[in-house]
C-alpha cells in the first residue's frame, strides 16, 4: 500500500487533517463540560469525531474507526439526552482524544495502527452507551505532571501556517529586492555613480525595511496556539487536587514572535500548575470565604507600549507574607530583622528564589520551589521581567512583560576604549552626561564602588572598561562621565561608558559556543560599516553590582552570579566608617540612603541639643554616631562641642531612613565598603551596637542603625520596637 | 578514509603547518576584527564574513607557540564547521600539497606540551617537517569562556604586548 504513488501525500494530509481534529474534539469537550447539552458544540463534536471516523476507515485503520464510532454512539445519546456527560464521561472522551494522538503519532512513524488494546477504553464508552448508568470502575487518569500530550506537541513546532497574502507580499518585495540590487549594482560599476547611487541606495532601504517588516509578521504567531492546550492542563490539575477551576482565556489572538510563543510555554504551564495548587482553595474553604466554589484562573495577553503582557491571575487566597518572610527566615535567606522590614511587595518577589517553597508539603505539582524560580529565568532569558501582586483573599495576579520579538531590535551603540559595543534598548532608562564638576560633586568613590548621587537616589555605578578588563576600576572624574542608566529586572544602575553614539536597529546573532560563558554580552551584531559589535548585556552585568544599592529587595534576591560565595546569604555588605576617636563601625550598606558631605554651616542646633541640617529644603535630624557609642551622661553638650569644633569643617553624614524619616548619621570619616561574614559576637552590650566582627583584619563593631537614631531622637521611631 | 588528500599549508612562527583542504573554505587577507574582552586569550576575535560573524583563533597562542610579533598583513584561514565557520590567524600562507595519508608519521615521543594534542601527525617534506593539525581538535579543544575571567586583572594591553 505504501508504494502507490501519491500515498505518503495522502498520508500526510490525512496525519495533518486528523491532529487538527484530535485538538478540536478535545477543546469542544471541555467547552461541552462547562456548558452541558449546548447543541451547537454537540454538532461540532459529532462533525470532529465523523470525519476521522470516515477517513480511518478508508486508510484502513479500524481499532481508530471503532474508538470513534463508539464515542459517538455515546454522544448520540447524550444528544438525545438519554444520558449526561458527567465529569466522567468527559474524562473518557479526553481519554479518547490521548488515544488517538497517540495512535496518529504511531502513524506517522510507522505508517501502522499501534497494536495497543483499546478494549478498556472501549468498554467505558459502550458501557456508558448500553447501561447509560454512571460508571463502577473507570480507568485512573492519567497522573498529572506526566499527562502524554504534552510532548506531543515538538514534532509539529518547527511547523508554521502563514498566511499566503502575507507570503505574496514577500515574493513581490523580493522581486523589488532584486531589481533594487542590480541598480546598485550598476551604478556601482558606472565610472560615475553620482547622484544614481544615491537613489538607488534609497530605494534599496526602503525595500529591505518592508522586507523586515513582513518576515517579521510571519513569524508572529497568535499567543493562543501555547495556550490552546491549557484548559486541559488546567482540569487535569485541578482533578489530582482535587479542586474545581476554570480557566478563563482573554486575548489570545494577540500576536508574538514564534520563539518568544515556544518560550512561554514552560513558564505559563509553571504559573498555572503554581496558581492551581497555591493560589485556588479547596471547594469548601472557599465557600466559607464566601467565594464561588469553582476557582477561576484568567490568563490574558495584550499589546501595550511595544512589549506584550501576558496576565496570569487566579481569585484564590493570594500570597501570605507573613508566612513567606518566616519561611524565608527559616531557611536563613533572611535575619528576623531584615525579613521585617522587607517591604511586603519586595517579601512577595522572595518566591521567586531558587528552592524557596511555602509548601507544608511536596505534592506532586508542586512545593519543591522549583517553579517559580524557573519560570523568572526563563522569562528573563528572553527579555521579560515578571512582576506579582496579590491581596489576601483576593488572589493573586502574576505579569509577564516581554518584548514582541528577539531576531531584530533598537540599539544604542556606545564606545569604550575605542571599540563600539550595542545596548539594547528595551533595558536603557536614560542617558546621563556629567561636566567634571559635577562629577565630582555626584559621584562619590566607596573603595571599589563608585555611587551616583541621581535625584537624591544612590546609582550604583558599573564602569564598562573595568568590567571587561580593558581600563582602570575607576576613571578620572576630571573628563567628566558618560553614563548609561539601567535597568535588568529589579535593579537600576549606571553603565560609565567613554562615549555614545547613535542608536541602530541591529540584527542579533548567537555568541559561537565557546564564548557564550561570557555573561556580559547577549550577543553579536555587524553594524552599518561591516564591522562587528558586541551586545551588551544588561543582565550580565547588573550581576556585578553586588548590592550596593538602596533598595533592600536587590540584596535579597540576588542574582546568579556564579563568582559568588556559596554562602553568600549571610554575607552583608557594609560600610566603614570611623567614630570617635579610634572606633570603627559598620553600617548595613542596605540602610544607606545616601552619602552626604554636608557643610558645617547648615547644620542648626535645637534647644536639648538636637542637631538638624538643612537639606534639600527640608530639615535633616543628625545624630553623631560617635556620642552615641562613647554614651557618655552628657553626650549633648558633648555634641555641642564637637559642632563647635566642626564649625569650620563639614561633616560627613550617611542619611539613613527610617519609615518615613531621613535620619542622617555623622560619623567623622567614611573609610571603606567591604563585603563581611554576619558573625557578629553578640558579648558586647552598648547601646547603639549590635555586635562586633573582625573587618579587614581589625575588629568593627556592627552598628544598631535603630538603636543609635532612638538614643538621641526617640520620637522619630514612635511604634518601633523597644 | 580517501586513499589520497590535500593539505593547505601555513606558517606560524618558524612552523610549518598544514590541514586537510576538505576543511578549509577561503583565505582571507587581515579582516577587521572586533575584539572580544573577556574571551579566552586564544580567541583573536570576531569577524565579519559576508554577514556571518567568525570567531577569529591566534592559532600562535592557541599552538602555545613562543609569543612574538605577527606580521601586520596575517592572513587567516576559514574553516568550515559543524556550527559555521571559524577562523585561524596565522603568519603566511603555503603552498597546496599533495598528501598521503599513508606517509603521516606518528609524533616523536619528545614532543610534548600542547601542541601534542593538536597534532595529527608529522609529514616529512624533502625540506623541511610540516605539521598536520587536527582542525577540531584546534576548536573544540578550546577553553569555554566563563564569566569568571570575564574581567582579567586591567590593563589587558599589555597582556598582549608581552
Amino acid at each position: 500500500m505504501g508504494d502507490t504513488p501519491g500515498w505518503d501525500d495522502v498520508m500526510r494530509e490525512f496525519l495533518l487533517e486528523s491532529r487538527e481534529h484530535v485538538q478540536g474534539i478535545e477543546s469542544t469537550v471541555l467547552e461541552l463540560e462547562a456548558q452541558p447539552g449546548s447543541q451547537p458544540l454537540m454538532a461540532q463534536l459529532f462533525r470532529a469525531l465523523h470525519t476521522v471516523k470516515g477517513t480511518c476507515g478508508f486508510l484502513g485503520f479500524t481499532r481508530l474507526e471503532a474508538l470513534m464510532h463508539a464515542a459517538e454512539e455515546m454522544l448520540g445519546l447524550a444528544r438525545d439526552r438519554r444520558l449526561v456527560l458527567d465529569r466522567e464521561r468527559v474524562s473518557t472522551l479526553l481519554a479518547l482524544a490521548d488515544a488517538a494522538r497517540g495512535a496518529l503519532e504511531h502513524i506517522e512513524a510507522t505508517g501502522l495502527e499501534p497494536a495497543v488494546d483499546h478494549s478498556a477504553l472501549l468498554a467505558r464508552m459502550t458501557g456508558a452507551a448500553t447501561a447509560s448508568k454512571p460508571l463502577q470502575v473507570p480507568e485512573p487518569l492519567t497522573p498529572p505532571g506526566a499527562l502524554p500530550w504534552r510532548g506531543a506537541a515538538t514534532g509539529v513546532d518547527s511547523k508554521l501556517r502563514v498566511d499566503v497574502a502575507l507570503l505574496d507580499r514577500l515574493m513581490n518585495l523580493m522581486g523589488e529586492l532584486v531589481l533594487a540590487r542590480n541598480r546598485v549594482l550598476q551604478c556601482a560599476a558606472s565610472p560615475t555613480p553620482g547622484a544614481d547611487l544615491a537613489t538607488a541606495s534609497q530605494r534599496l532601504d526602503v525595500v529591505t525595511t518592508q522586507v523586515q517588516q513582513v518576515v517579521m509578521k510571519t513569524r508572529l504567531q497568535p499567543v493562543g496556539q501555547v495556550w490552546n492546550r491549557f484548559p486541559r492542563l488546567v482540569r487535569e490539575l485541578a482533578n489530582g487536587c482535587g479542586k474545581q477551576v476554570r480557566l478563563q482565556l482573554q486575548g489570545a489572538d494577540t500576536e508574538l514572535d514564534k520563539t518568544l510563543v515556544e518560550a512561554l510555554h514552560d513558564p505559563l504551564t509553571h504559573l498555572l500548575r503554581n496558581a492551581v495548587d497555591h493560589g485556588v482553595e479547596m471547594p469548601e474553604q472557599r465557600r466559607a470565604a464566601g467565594k464561588p466554589p469553582v476557582g477561576c484562573l484568567t490568563l490574558s495577553a495584550s499589546h501595550e507600549g511595544g512589549l506584550v503582557h501576558l496576565g496570569m491571575s487566579d481569585d484564590g487566597a493570594g500570597i501570605d507574607v507573613q508566612r513567606v518572610r518566616q519561611v524565608a527566615e527559616q531557611r536563613g535567606l533572611l535575619t528576623a530583622d531584615q525579613a521585617a522590614r522587607l517591604s511586603d511587595a519586595d517579601a512577595r518577589m522572595l518566591i521567586f528564589l531558587p528552592g524557596f517553597s511555602t509548601a507544608e508539603r511536596v505534592t506532586s505539582l508542586s512545593g519543591r520551589g522549583v517553579g517559580m524560580d524557573v519560570v523568572r529565568t526563563q522569562v528573563e532569558r528572553i527579555g521579560g521581567t515578571v512582576e506579582v501582586r496579590s491581596r489576601p483573599g483576593e488572589g493573586t495576579t502574576f505579569t509577564l512583560k516581554i518584548p514582541l520579538t528577539l531576531a531584530i531590535i533598537p540599539a544604542l551603540l556606545v564606545t569604550c576604549r575605542g571599540d563600539r559595543y550595542a545596548l539594547p534598548q528595551a533595558s536603557l532608562r536614560e542617558v546621563v552626561f556629567l561636566e567634571p564638576e559635577q562629577a565630582r560633586r555626584d559621584i562619590t568613590r566607596i573603595q571599589g564602588a563608585c555611587v551616583l548621587r541621581l535625584r537624591g537616589e544612590l546609582l550604583p555605578l558599573v564602569v564598562l572598561a573595568a568590567e571587561l578588563g580593558v581600563g582602570p576600576a575607576t576613571p578620572d572624574l576630571d573628563a567628566g562621565a558618560t553614563l548609561v542608566v539601567l535597568q535588568a529586572g529589579e535593579r537600576t544602575f549606571g553603565l560609565w561608558v567613554d562615549a555614545i553614539h547613535d542608536t541602530e536597529e541591529i540584527v542579533v546573532k548567537p555568541l559561537w559556543k565557546h564564548l557564550k560563558g561570557l555573561a556580559c554580552y547577549a550577543g553579536a551584531t555587524v553594524l552599518g560599516d561591516g564591522r562587528v559589535a558586541l551586545i551588551l548585556d544588561a543582565m550580565g552585568l547588573c550581576s556585578r553590582v553586588g548590592s550596593v544599592t538602596e533598595v533592600q529587595a536587590q540584596r535579597v534576591v540576588p542574582e546568579t552570579a556564579p563568582e559568588a560565595a556559596p554562602a553568600d546569604e549571610n554575607r552583608e555588605r557594609v560600610l566603614l566608617c570611623r567614630a570617635g576617636a579610634e572606633g570603627r563601625v559598620a553600617i548595613p550598606l542596605s540602610r544607606v540612603t545616601r552619602l552626604e558631605e554636608l557643610p558645617a554651616s547648615d547644620v542648626e542646633r535645637l534647644s536639648g541639643g538636637m542637631e538638624m541640617a538643612r537639606y534639600h529644603g527640608q530639615l535633616l535630624p543628625l545624630v553623631r554616631v560617635a556620642s552615641v557609642l562613647e554614651a557618655r551622661p552628657g553626650a549633648t553638650e558633648q555634641l555641642a562641642r564637637n559642632v563647635k569644633l566642626a564649625l569650620d569643617d563639614s561633616l560627613s553624614v550617611v542619611v539613613t531612613t527610617h519609615a518615613e524619616t531621613r535620619v542622617g548619621l555623622v560619623v567623622d570619616a567614611i573609610l571603606d565598603v567591604a563585603e563581611v561574614e554576619l558573625a557578629l559576637q553578640r558579648e558586647t552590650r552598648r547601646p547603639g551596637v549590635l555586635g562586633s566582627m573582625v573587618v579587614q583584619s581589625r575588629a568593627t563593631e556592627f552598628l544598631d542603625v535603630e538603636g543609635t537614631v532612638r538614643a538621641v531622637h526617640p520620637e522619630l521611631l514612635m511604634g518601633g520596637a523597644p | 578514509m580517501k586513499g589520497f588528500h590535500q593539505l593547505c599549508s601555513f606558517q606560524v612562527g618558524d612552523q610549518l603547518f598544514g590541514l586537510d583542504i576538505e576543511r578549509v573554505q577561503e583565505i582571507l587577507m587581515p579582516p577587521p576584527l572586533t575584539r572580544v574582552p573577556g574571551a579566552p586569550p586564544e580567541v583573536a576575535g570576531l569577524l565579519n564574513l559576508r554577514g556571518q560573524i567568525v570567531p577569529a583563533i591566534d592559532l600562535r597562542r592557541r599552538l602555545g607557540l613562543p609569543e612574538g610579533t605577527s606580521p601586520a598583513d596575517a592572513p587567516h584561514v576559514v574553516l568550515r564547521g559543524d556550527e559555521g565557520a571559524v577562523s585561524f590567524r596565522v603568519d603566511a600562507i603555503g603552498d597546496i600539497l599533495p598528501f598521503e595519508p599513508s606517509a603521516l608519521a606518528p609524533l616523536p615521543d619528545n614532543l610534548r606540551g600542547p601542541l601534542r594534542s593538536l597534532l595529527l601527525g608529522v609529514h616529512a617534506l624533502p625540506d623541511r617537517l610540516l605539521l598536520v593539525l587536527s582542525a577540531d581538535a584546534v576548536v573544540d579543544g578550546l577553553s569555554p569562556a566563563s564569566s569568571a575571567s570575564a574581567a582579567p586583572s586591567f590593563p589587558l594591553r599589555s597582556q598582549e604586548s608581552r
